[in-house]
């Protein structure tokens, strides 16, 4: 009977200490890698241009904030379907 | 966070109450250019003729439009993509004039042969970068120092050099306060 319960005793202690772990694990794993940012930059030259230039920027605020900022952007103004035609779809 | 230029920024403060973080250095302004040797010699002449410009609603078109504002008396406008391909295409002769930021031109300069400016706009803001309100204060403030800050660090100065400018100024929406309403010609502004 007691070696019952210490045996009961020790799998409390195990399963809790497992659970702290678990919990320690996933609140990191939230704080380590949270959303990106993402900056979007007008499309003034051809988007290749776009993203080469400005990537040196994206990088620079993620070392700076650290937050990894994806740089994004549109071909151009005009085609229809891109962020530009809608203001709501353009923020 | 998004980098644009003056009437977008506007327009997103006004809207949506961006927080303007940092501008570009100095102001900016269009010019309209024209082959030398052709039948252009002044405004007039570009009734019913090819102009190349960014397409609309950018700032290149929306300031365009301000020009040619008679709408009995309008250009052909000709949407390109970059400034490349708008210089590309006046050297061709497949359009008359085109219509593009002053210092993209200076910057081509050496490539445009026989080519005369014939109008410059009024410098204006050059673009900035805003925030979403959504972002947290303390991550839009920390941004803000970066850039404003980024030429007194040998990392700041090395992002600086690579996007060919000295530094980012402080910008504030009074700043760029009115140039929205260079949109309100456009469907959904």
């Amino acid at each position: 009977m007691r070696a019952n319960n210490k045996i009961e005793r020790r799998q409390g202690v195990i399963a809790r200490f497992a659970l702290a772990l678990w919990v320690l694990g996933t609140t990191s794993l939230c704080f380590a890698d949270p959303d990106p940012l993402e900056l979007a930059v007008h499309p003034v030259m051809s988007e290749e241009d776009t993203l080469q230039r400005y990537q040196p920027l994206a990088d620079y605020l993620s070392q700076k904030i650290g937050r990894q900022v994806v740089l994004r952007t549109t071909p151009s103004f005009f085609p229809i379907g891109t962020a530009y035609v809608n203001p709501i779809v353009m923020i | 966070m998004i980098l644009d230029a003056a009437h977008f920024t506007d327009y997103r403060a006004q809207k949506f109450g961006y927080d303007i973080l940092a501008k570009m250095p100095d102001s900016i302004s269009y010019s309209l250019i024209i082959k030398e040797n052709g039948d252009i010699h002044g405004l007039d002449d570009l009734v019913g003729q090819t102009v190349a410009t960014l397409g609309a609603p950018s700032l290149g078109a929306t300031r365009l439009a301000a020009i040619f504002a008679n709408p009995a008396r309008q250009p052909i406008i000709t949407n390109v993509a970059t400034t490349d391909e708008a210089i590309e295409k006046l050297t061709q002769g497949k359009i008359h004039a085109a219509f593009l930021p002053s210092t993209d031109i200076i910057r081509a300069w050496s490539r445009l042969a026989n080519v005369r400016v014939i109008v410059t706009t009024e410098p204006i803001p050059e673009a900035a970068i805003s925030a979403s309100p959504r972002l947290e204060l303390s991550i839009r403030k920390a941004i803000q120092i970066a850039l404003l800050h980024a030429a007194k660090t040998d990392d700041g100065r090395d992002m600086l050099a690579q996007l060919s400018i000295t530094g980012f100024s402080p910008a504030t929406s009074q700043l760029y306060a009115g140039y929205s309403n260079a949109l309100k010609q456009y469907w959904g502004y």
